[in-house]
């Protein structure tokens, strides 16, 4: 177990800093430059010379390998942004400065990352329950009415994007007929009921259109599973259908949606930027897609890193329940 | 059918100020709607009479006070602290918190009168030359804390814009009184430098500043109406983080301030509306909830349900929209379009395409209603054949001298080239408004008998702003800062400012005589000045022909049922809170 985690722990140092390195170099690959684009914003201003002052400050004119270190070793030890009295301390963790407003990188992470955490694991919930048990159910009902009827919701679900559905959904419950009022983020530790109020719509939303998939692959392995020998056996020893089903058929078949579910929260976690922006919310998704389109790089190295460190971590966690749900799965 | 106006940018009221700021420009036109439909009338000018910049302001009939004013918009601002703000959202909503030393007083209805805000007055031009001018604030004013606002701290303000750090703001004020764009070659700003004295600022006294320049600068009272001029108490510049908490000087002040999120502003008990001859504060809180797309807030202001009924979807109606909201008659006065200051030239790169009658070809043969029409129609904007908006004082709506029609004319396009296919190379930017526009252009050239590639690109600025650049033609706009043409004219248009890259004169146009002309009309008055501006306007698209102005930007957008009295202001193109109230 402990070499397993330990191999997995280095693999997913190495996978980070290859994410970095990547990052930083298609930022600096891309024919823009940010200092442009910021005295681009002061239009008859932008002399040559501010164009050098505003990379001087934002430290553009180190070269790329030192810009690169200097932003890594931030993150462990901090560093001091700039020279003489104009300069600024950035204890660790430090992501440096937005270029676009000056913000510490890590305020920004900090504001933006509970916004993505309350939609995702709240759509999670949502999509992991009402998919599984529709998949089950229908599994179990195989060839009726109701098995009909889950197959073709889960259909639509899963070819309507949230782009569509999202807007609909405010349309309807907000602007017509007022039955909830428009969300509005509050954090749960200020108003744990405002926060999940806030949050019906985006989690019924990406729940509701997630679960069609999980729903479908339930489905599916719990047919599977229960076409194995295992379960005929189970079944002629002569075990109540509900420890049939529910301890030897559902952990089998579980095993797979489970690895999916992990890799899902995993990318779902390092932005949501469609329910973000159709919900209104500054989440770190749609923070990165601004960012992006800013050439804001310490957020993007920021939101990067993040998103990484996410599909690592789901990936090191999935490796993990494996073993623990599939006894035939040994780690090592 | 709209009627159709002889269009005159009639110049009246020239007032000449014995002893102050010499005039009063009146700036009256009726603009011609032959090329989309805009039908209005504005009047600029600046204030001679002190009593103009005096409080209170005069009631809005039907205001009253009370209640929450919403402003929903997508984007948080970019900055807050006022010497680094230079977006007119935060412009706009920063007027209710802080205050300048002019400002344009507005009555929504096309009237716009500079007058002095903390000033007594729009300025003294103590020796009519436009150097030296003297500014004295008012009697009365206070900062939030009930501190007394002081020259010093408008001299503080303007001190602190000179720090590396405090960038992103308007720099006219620090590269006039340094005289050299490269404004913190020498003063560095009072944390680089250790000394709040700006060269050619001097505090007289607690109540009087005097700029001397070393060139006129006829323009400093508009520059003024700027957020650079807003007073900082020293005490309290807390440097890059005063973005998150700025000292309050105007009617409001900020309760609560979270990134991305919300700004929150409740009174300011030291504010006297005395002084103050601009804003009302009829809402009892103003509220900028930050998040909603464009989508979300007009939807939002149109169902108006519960504190929505309050509220402004601040951006723009978006294009799914559009249609729904201008066939909706009972919206009536909730629905605002406005002619905004911003206006969009084809820009023809004058050292790569020197034959004049080329780049008259090109004037007849585009297709501009085409290219309005992909952002919206006439919601979006209106045509326009003139270099400076109509929001501009002087403006003047001379005859197209390229008249193609709405849609181009190919015909006269060819007649011009004589048979030549000449080659173009057109810069497009690869967003949603690139991909839309660049093939009407490609389309409406290629018909005229021009060979036209088209590049896309992410982002044309930087390459455009750059000499020697490959392209041929791009679309670009600009946005006056004041409706003074000093703000686009001679930044465009003057070649003698041309240099290797981060240009503003993209179409790298540089003639002798309008540069003469630039030098003469800048020295004149600002009272004077406006009329001239429309000359050299006329003069250079008559002679030269080194843009194809295509349409002059709309501001569109809707309101909840409750809220009146909003404006969309001249100066920003977009709307203003100082009259704005809650309907019971």
């Amino acid at each position: 177990m402990l070499r397993f985690l330990v191999k997995k722990l280095l693999l997913a140092l190495t996978t980070l800093i290859a994410v970095s390195v990547v990052t930083f170099g298609l930022f600096f690959a891309v024919p823009n430059n940010p200092a442009e684009l910021m005295c681009g914003d002061s239009k008859n201003v932008c002399s040559p010379e501010r164009i050098a002052m505003i990379e001087r400050r934002m430290g553009l004119d180190k070269p790329i390998v030192t810009q690169y270190g200097d932003f890594m070793r931030g993150i462990f030890v901090g560093r001091t942004i700039g020279s003489g009295p104009t300069a600024r301390e950035c204890p660790a963790p430090c992501l440096g400065f937005s270029f676009r407003n000056d913000e510490p990188v890590t305020e920004i992470v900090a504001r933006t990352l509970p916004v993505t955490l309350s939609i995702v694991f709240g759509a999670a919930v949502v999509w992991l329950v009402l998919g599984v048990s529709i998949g089950m159910a229908s599994a179990l009902r195989r060839g009726t009415a109701l098995d009909k009827l889950a197959v073709g919701t889960s259909l639509v679900g899963a070819s309507m994007p949230i782009l569509l559905f999202g807007p609909l959904l405010l349309i309807v419950l907000v602007y017509e007929t007022g039955l909830l009022t428009y969300p509005r983020y509050t954090p749960i530790t200020e108003d744990p009921v405002a926060w999940a109020s806030a949050m019906i719509l985006p989690w019924f939303a990406l729940g509701f259109l997630n679960s069609a998939t999980y729903a479908r692959l339930s489905r599916a392995q719990m047919l599977e599973t229960l076409s194995e020998d295992f379960i005929r056996t189970a079944r002629a020893k002569g075990l109540p259908k509900l420890a049939v089903y529910g301890r030897h058929a559902l952990r089998a078949a579980i095993t797979p949606i489970i690895t999916i579910a992990g890799l899902d929260l995993g990318a779902y976690l390092g932005g949501t930027v469609i329910t973000e922006t159709v919900f209104g919310f500054t989440g770190l998704g749609k923070t990165a897609l601004n960012a992006a389109l800013n050439l804001d790089m310490p957020i993007v190295m920021a939101t990067v890193l993040l998103a990484a460190v996410f599909v690592v971590t789901a990936n090191v966690l999935v490796d993990v329940l494996y073993a623990v749900v599939d006894p035939r799965v040994r780690l090592g | 059918m709209r009627p159709r106006l002889a269009v005159a940018a009639t110049s009246t009221a020239l007032v000449l100020a014995a002893s102050a700021l010499a005039a009063c420009t009146e700036n009256t036109g009726e603009i011609d709607d032959s090329d989309s439909g805009g039908n209005q009338q504005f009047t600029s000018s600046i204030a001679t009479d002190p009593k103009d910049s005096q409080g209170p302001a005069a009631e809005v009939p039907g205001a009253q006070s009370g209640g929450t004013l919403k402003l929903i918009t997508e984007a948080d601002f970019e900055h807050l602290d006022p010497q680094r703000t230079y977006t007119f959202n935060a412009m706009s909503i920063q007027q209710m918190f802080v205050r300048t030393l002019t400002v344009f007083k507005e009555d929504g209805k096309g009237n716009v009168l500079l007058v002095g805000d903390l000033a007594t007055d729009a300025g003294k031009d103590v020796n009519s030359d436009c150097k030296t001018w003297e500014y004295t604030l008012k009697e009365g004013l206070k900062f939030e804390d009930g501190t007394p606002i002081k020259a010093a701290d408008v001299a503080y303000g303007i001190a602190r814009s000179f720090e590396e750090t405090i960038d992103g703001g308007p720099t006219y004020l620090q590269e006039w009184l340094a005289n050299n764009p490269t404004y913190n070659a020498t003063y560095k700003g009072p944390y680089t430098s250790g000394s709040d004295t700006v060269p050619g600022l001097t505090v007289k006294d607690d109540r009087t500043l005097v700029f001397n320049f070393a060139e006129p600068h006829c323009d400093l009272p508009f520059a003024l109406s700027l957020p650079t001029s807003v007073p900082v108490p020293k005490a309290q510049d807390t440097r890059t983080e005063y973005d998150r908490r700025v000292v309050a000087s105007g009617p409001y002040k900020i309760k609560e301030y979270v990134k991305d999120t919300r700004l929150v502003l409740e009174r300011n008990p030291h504010w006297d509306p005395n002084t103050d001859p601009l804003r009302h504060a009829y809402p009892d809180t103003i509220e900028v909830e930050i998040g909603p797309d464009d989508q979300a807030a007009t939807e939002r202001a149109l169902a108006g349900q519960g504190a929505d009924a309050g509220a402004v979807a601040w951006d723009e109606v978006p294009q799914a929209l559009v249609n729904q909201v201008l066939s909706d008659s009972s919206l009536g006065d909730r629905v605002i379009r406005k002619s905004a200051p911003s206006v969009w030239y084809l820009t023809i790169n004058n050292e790569r395409i020197k034959d004049l009658k080329v780049r008259q070809a090109i004037a007849y043969a585009i297709d501009k209603q085409g290219i309005l029409a992909t952002q919206g129609g006439e919601a979006a904007g209106r045509l326009t054949h003139t270099l400076l908006a109509d929001t501009t004082i002087g403006q003047t709506n001379y005859p197209n001298p390229y008249d193609g029609g709405p849609t181009g004319n190919p015909e006269k396009a060819k007649e011009l080239l004589g048979g030549q296919k000449p080659k173009l190379v057109f810069m497009s930017r690869s967003t949603a408004f690139g991909q839309q526009t660049a093939p009407i252009v490609e389309q409406s050239l290629e018909r005229a008998g021009f060979d036209v590639t088209v590049q896309y690109v992410d982002d044309h600025n930087p390459t455009a702003r750059t000499r020697g650049n490959p392209y041929d033609i791009y679309l670009t706009n600009w946005a006056a800062d004041w409706p003074s043409a000093v703000s686009t004219i001679p930044v465009l248009w003057d070649g003698r400012k041309l240099g290797p890259q981060g240009n503003s004169n993209v179409s790298y146009f540089n003639a002798d005589d309008v540069n003469a002309e630039i030098d003469r009309v800048s020295k004149l008055p600002a009272g004077e000045a406006g009329p001239e501006w429309a000359k050299i306007d006329q003069m250079i698209m008559e002679k030269y022909c080194p843009v194809v102005p295509i349409y002059q930007d709309n501001t569109f957008l809707v309101t909840g049922p409750k809220v009146g009295g909003l404006i969309i202001s001249e100066q920003f193109g977009s709307p203003v809170f100082y009259n704005t109230y809650l309907k019971p």
